[in-house]
């Protein structure tokens, strides 16, 4: 597997809640691997600094209370990341991140309890499917990534299921399903290709010494490269 | 003034909570129960002549204690 040193300069915002636990993993990915500048904003913000992308890191923000992801939603800071997403920001919500994403409606669907009840916690298989922004060239690969999550079961109605699949929008797909999410979803993004939302952990697997695999650095890579409109060495 | 609000799944949606407490109900015997769901229960009160409480009941319920995308919720006023 070719070994990737840069994806440009692009200035990475994290925003930490109270609850996220993979903040730091985020950071390490970034800095360590890829060498980008990562400033963590803490939610109470009101107003984001000079960044090009953000990444909503997992963990369990206030506690998982009322809904995943749903006092996240409400927090100060997403108002400007409405914002910014309106303006075409490449924004990428990873397993907590994805819940707060759908519950702030950038992300269609919701993210339930498994259906079998159990937090799972492993290797998970996944294949991988992304319509090129540039050429329109779809690519197909099959991954695999670290998931850890309680609450990942992706639910949306059959309508709006079908309507992802047509506009090639499920970026991600469970093989086998872990956790009974409809059409075995488990990563999506928006109409413009820039908001990603995920259930796996991209930033749990940089290293084949931790993780067994570097697949976390093709998805960060792809996120920055298609995200940033294929300029990530702008 | 008081009100509750009740929000759950909506009927289509899987509720892992309520399947697992009705298997345990199962097993300890209680065979004639067909139906079990579950629901959170909000309590919200106001002061006395706030004019505009049942309005603020509806928003907080649909902007906040419950997601349209999975939930569904009734509002009862429990006292003037």
């Amino acid at each position: 597997m070719q070994k990737i040193t840069s994806i440009g300069r692009t200035r990475v915002g994290l925003i930490q809640f109270p609850g996220s636990n993979c903040d730091e993993d985020c950071v390490v990915a970034l800095n360590r691997h890829f060498g980008l500048e990562v400033t963590k904003i803490w939610h109470r913000q009101t107003k984001l600094p000079a960044v090009d992308a953000i990444v909503i890191p997992g963990g369990f923000s206030f506690g998982d209370y009322l809904r995943c992801g749903g006092l996240a939603a409400l927090s100060p800071i997403m108002d400007e990341i409405r914002a910014v997403a309106q303006k075409g920001m490449p924004i990428i919500g990873i397993c907590n991140g994805f819940q707060i994403l759908v519950e702030t409606h950038l992300l269609e669907g919701a993210l339930l309890p498994n259906a079998h009840g159990r937090f799972v916690c492993q290797r998970q298989g996944l294949v991988w499917s992304m319509k090129s922004m540039n050429s329109g060239a779809n690519t197909k690969a099959t991954i695999s990534l670290p998931i850890a999550h309680g609450e990942g079961r992706f639910h949306a109605d059959p309508h709006t299921v079908e309507k992802l699949k047509e506009e090639d929008r499920v970026l991600f797909t469970y093989a086998p399903n872990p956790n009974g999410s409809v059409g075995d979803i488990a990563g999506i993004c928006d109409k413009s290709g820039r908001i990603w939302g995920m259930m796996p952990h991209p930033e749990r697997a940089m290293e084949e010494i931790t993780s067994g695999n570097e697949d976390g650095q093709l998805v960060w890579k792809a996120f920055f490269e298609h995200a940033m409109g294929g300029d990530a060495n702008k | 003034m008081k009100y509750e609000v009740v929000v759950s799944f909506k009927p289509e949606v899987l509720d892992t909570q309520a399947r697992a407490i009705k298997t345990t109900l199962d097993r300890l015997g209680y065979k004639s129960l067909s139906e079990f769901k579950v629901a959170k229960r909000f309590e919200l009160e106001f002061p006395k002549g706030t004019k505009d409480a049942d309005d603020l009941v509806a928003s907080i319920a649909d902007k906040v204690l419950a997601n349209p995308v999975s939930e569904q919720y009734r509002i009862q006023k429990l006292e003037e």
